[in-house]
């Protein structure tokens, strides 16, 4: 549907999009996540036809857009600050499209109805733009480029200027609203949780290259790179020691933890080194406060400091006979206390805890 | 010592006040003082000065030629700033720089070199002096203050509204013309009223440059000679006060409502 | 790429398809217009100066005799002179004044209300130049508002002669002419001033004197520079004021350009007087913006 063959944008000195590769699959929701400047949105215009790449090509449905302007790629863009035009009414900016293609006035007007209904905005054609709310605008901005029926919908962070309960029921929205339109679904955030209930795939992005490319229980589960671990979710990293290793398994030994057997990942071919990283999710681990509670492995630890979420409350664990630290989170079910510093406590945990890097 | 600090420079703005209005305040004055000695004591009100205007044809002539000049000018040196204005604040190629400070080196230099440099090509080439003269000249110094203007509006206007246009399908040009211009047209209407009165009110290069048809402020040069007519000068004097206040307030109204519309809150407000 | 390729390059189409090539091209409007009507006349008025005029007929061998009369007169020298003079006065007095009204607009008015104060600066400037400059010299004169009041009411018998078409008449009547174009570059860079830094400072226990001297005065120093500029190199080139109220003592450079020009009947004189005041006002200008660079940085080290 969209393949990028080793795109290469410089701006000067700075590579934003350093040979990127990759295709997108019709009816996809598609995200793209990665810290602030590593290139997101250059490589969404690059796409859109804003940016024209050093290197490389871009095909859309088999057509390369060499020399294709952004006024006619069937692509439409979602700006990050919404970009609505100020001196319009929500009807005229939804409208924009269709009567610069020249469409009458009376088709216009029911396909504008229509988008605005899908963005529940019945009613609101009149209100002028910036009359509206920062929810609202957004939804002006995402019927004016669903109404266009584009292939690609591209999206730059289209919920960032939201507040956190706006957000999260944008994402519901939205993830909704791409199943029911079946257009491809191109989204830019810096924030994985968005990523990752939205989207059908998401790439990762650092300093203009692609780190990863996977479904987010994969990326979540399986990081490729400690940068990408740190990026999604917190992890816990931990020195470790190859002990022996066959085909299809590995043996560890952890510092401060213990030794472990685990299934060898399948993107690891060649063989492990002896001094290796691992990494341990916070919801992995366990602290055990029943004595009678057992688990494959145990290991004590004393807290170092927690924090308070809420539902959850974090903790560090510094583990005994070691320096290294690890984070345990903690559900705060009924009759469960939260623990204080200095407290010893049991870590439980199994080989599926354990992520080799 | 705040007090006096606040009200010691109230009574210093007071004072200020008072001098920059003093020659505006005598204009009206005088144009219905039933005299033609142009001193005080006053000697009672009349508006023959103001008749004698109105019979004055020469005055209607150079009146004429300076509205014709002026609507020339800020025509030509609007669609000049805008010109400059987007392309500097929009595209990057070389020599940017170096052409925009070129146009806009009227604004250093004093009018009498510009009305001096250009009588000289007119004279070298053997030029007829004429309106059209005048406008070139009019032009070169009306067009940095149109780009200075337009640059601000430019400037003000977020670029991604373009892109969204341009986007969503439209044409370059109907990307200008529907999202652009309409976002900007408060700056041109000030370009256009600032360039305006610069013309109506410029006189060395127009009296340089002109031919037999002269504009205004040339005619009223002439006129400044003769003692007898200074009465009627100042009546001229006040109607064009009268007129510029009404432009400017109606430029103001104007301003306000394209802020309105634009959807940018306007910052201080004029009423 | 060659000359002949990039003219090639810039005469086809794709060029004005390229953001660069749209660029020059809505530039390039403007720029040869300027180049025509600005470059080449005064290009020209630099060749003038060097030639020479035979009554009716242009001489075009090369002589800096123009440029030597120019210097070497008393009469061109005391003219150049008083009108570097009037204008370093001008500016001096009118930027003077200016400061604490546009420091009372920026921080004694309320916000909502700034824009009418600024208006309420420039209304008795919407009406024309030479009618504002006339109108000193009605007020200045020796019939005018002052004297001729005065001797009529009987309170002074001679006309007051310090304000009687010389050099003060010329430096006042240009100190009001040019009074907005001085307050409103100082009012917009005091705009600019962050209002915390201020209230830090207080907090820090610095007085009302220190604070002014510390932090206002050097953050509205741009605006003051922009003022100075504004003000000091138009009126050098003025005409209108001195011929109006200056007397035959008053006169400058600007006058005798023309002078030159029109009823002398030789423009290659006035070209080099041209030249020559041009020169002195770039170099004046300079200096000082130069100085105020040196100022700034020794203050900020
Ligand atoms: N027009 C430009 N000119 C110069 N440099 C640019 C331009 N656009 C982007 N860059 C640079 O390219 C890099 C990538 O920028 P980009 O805007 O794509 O980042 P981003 O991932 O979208 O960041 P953010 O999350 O902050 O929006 C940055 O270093 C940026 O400074
Ligand atoms: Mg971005």
């Amino acid at each position: 549907m969209i393949e990028l063959n080793s795109v290469t944008k410089r701006f000067g000195r700075t590579v934003a999009l350093d040979s990127v590769t990759l295709t997108i699959q019709r009816g996809e929701f598609f995200s793209l996540l990665g810290p602030s400047g590593c290139g997101k949105s250059t490589l969404l215009r690059t796409i859109s036809g804003f940016e024209h790449p050093d290197e490389g090509d871009i095909y859309i449905d088999g057509q390369s857009m060499e020399g294709v302007e952004a006024n006619r790629r069937p692509t439409n863009l979602v700006f990050q600050n919404y970009a609505i035009f100020p001196h319009m009414t929500v009807g005229q900016n939804v409208g924009f499209g269709l009567r610069r293609k020249g469409l009458r006035k009376g088709e216009i007007k029911s396909q504008v109805n229509a988008a605005l209904e899908m963005v529940s905005l019945e009613g609101l054609e009149n209100r002028h733009a910036h009359t509206l709310s920062g929810g609202q605008r957004q939804r002006v901005a995402l019927a004016r480029a669903l109404i266009m029926r584009p292939k690609v919908l591209l999206l730059d962070e289209p919920l960032s200027a939201l507040d956190k309960k706006l957000r999260e029921q944008m994402q519901f929205e939205l993830r909704h609203l791409q199943r029911a339109v079946g257009i491809t679904f191109l989204l830019v955030t810096h924030d994985q949780e968005e990523a990752l209930t939205m989207s059908d795939r998401i790439a990762i992005m650092f300093n203009g290259r692609i780190a990863q490319l996977a479904s987010p229980e994969e990326i979540y589960a399986r990081p490729l790179s400690k940068q990408v671990a740190e990026f999604i979710g917190s992890m816990s990293f931990l020195r470790a020691e190859t002990l022996s290793q066959t085909i299809d398994a590995i043996t560890i030994r952890i510092e401060g933890l213990g030794t472990a057997t685990l299934p060898r990942p399948a993107q690891l071919s060649a063989a492990m080194k002896k001094n290796i990283t691992v990494g341990v999710r916070p919801e992995l681990l366990t602290i055990l406060f029943d004595p009678s509670e057992t688990f494959e492995f145990e290991t004590p630890g004393t807290i170092t400091g927690r924090v308070y979420y809420g539902d959850m409350t974090y903790y560090e664990v510094r583990l005994n006979n070691s320096s290294q630290v690890v984070t345990v989170s903690m559900r705060n079910t009924a009759g469960r206390s939260i623990l204080s510093e200095d407290s010893a406590v049991r870590i439980g945990w199994d080989s599926s805890s354990i992520t080799l890097i | 010592m705040k007090w006096t600090l606040k009200y010691g420079l109230w009574a210093y703005v007071s004072l200020y006040l008072i001098f920059l209005y003093m020659p505006a305040l005598l204009l009206p004055i005088f144009a219905l003082n039933d005299s033609r000695i142009v001193a005080f004591p006053l000697q009672g009100l009349t508006w023959r000065w103001f008749a004698l205007l109105w019979e004055t044809e020469a005055l209607h002539d150079a009146l004429r030629n300076s509205l014709i000049i002026a609507s020339i000018t800020a025509f030509m040196s609007t669609i000049f700033g805008l010109m400059a204005a987007r392309a500097s604040s929009r595209y990057a190629f070389p020599m940017r720089k170096g052409m925009a400070a070129l146009v806009m080196i009227p604004l250093v230099l004093p009018e009498i070199i510009v009305g001096v440099s250009l009588l000289v090509v007119v004279m070298q080439f053997g030029f007829d002096l004429s309106l059209w003269t005048i406008i070139l000249g009019h032009v070169l110094i009306c067009t940095p203050f149109c780009v200075v203007v337009m640059s601000t509006a430019f400037n003000n206007f977020d670029r991604s509204l373009e892109e969204a246009a341009f986007d969503l399908g439209a044409t370059r040009g109907a990307t200008f013309r529907w999202v652009s211009l309409p976002l900007v047209l408060p700056g041109v209407i000030a370009s256009l009223l600032i360039s305006f009165t610069i013309s109506l009110d410029e006189f060395i290069i127009a009296f340089f440059l002109a031919g037999v048809d002269v504009t205004l402020p040339v005619y009223i040069w002439g006129l400044l000679r003769f003692p007898a007519r200074l009465p009627s000068v100042m009546a001229l004097g006040t109607f064009l006060l009268a007129a510029s206040l009404l432009l400017l307030i109606s430029a103001e109204v104007i301003r306000r409502y394209g802020a309105r519309r634009a959807g940018t809150s306007s910052n201080g407000h004029l009423f | 790429m060659g000359k002949e390729k990039l003219l090639k390059f810039v005469t086809t189409r794709q060029f004005i398809r390229t953001e660069q090539g749209r660029g020059l091209t809505l530039m390039g409007v403007p720029f040869i217009y300027a180049a025509l009507l600005l470059a080449a006349p005064l290009t020209a008025v630099f060749a003038l100066s060097f030639w020479s005029q035979d009554y009716l007929e242009i001489d075009r061998t090369f002589t800096l005799a123009n440029y030597h009369e120019v210097w070497s007169q008393p009469i061109y020298r005391v003219l150049m002179a008083r009108s570097l003079g009037v204008s370093t006065l001008v500016t001096l007095v009118t930027v003077t004044l200016a400061f604490p009204i546009a420091y009372f607009i920026s921080f004694h008015i309320h916000p909502s209300k700034k824009l009418l104060w600024i208006f309420l600066i420039t209304i008795p400037f919407w009406t024309s130049y030479l009618m504002r400059i006339f109108l000193w010299k009605v007020i200045l004169g020796y019939n005018g508002v002052i004297n001729g009041s005065l001797t009529r009411l009987g309170i002074i018998e001679e006309p007051l002669s310090f304000i009687l078409y010389n050099f003060n008449a010329v430096v006042i009547t240009l100190s009001h002419a040019w009074a907005p174009f001085a307050i409103l570059p100082i009012f917009v860079s005091l705009e600019k001033i962050d209002r915390s830094l201020l209230e830090a400072a207080t907090d820090l226990g610095d007085g009302p004197v220190r604070r002014f001297l510390c932090i206002t005065l050097p953050l509205a120093l741009p605006g003051i520079v922009a003022a100075c500029l504004i003000v000091f190199i138009p009126t050098v080139g003025d005409y209108v004021t001195p011929r109006l109220v200056g007397g035959p003592d008053g006169l400058m450079i600007a006058n005798i350009i023309e002078v030159q020009f029109k009823r002398a009947n030789n423009p290659p004189l006035g070209a080099a007087l041209a030249v020559s005041a041009m020169a002195i006002v770039a170099l004046a200008s300079l200096l000082f913006v130069r100085l105020n660079r040196k100022y700034l940085r020794s203050n900020s080290s």
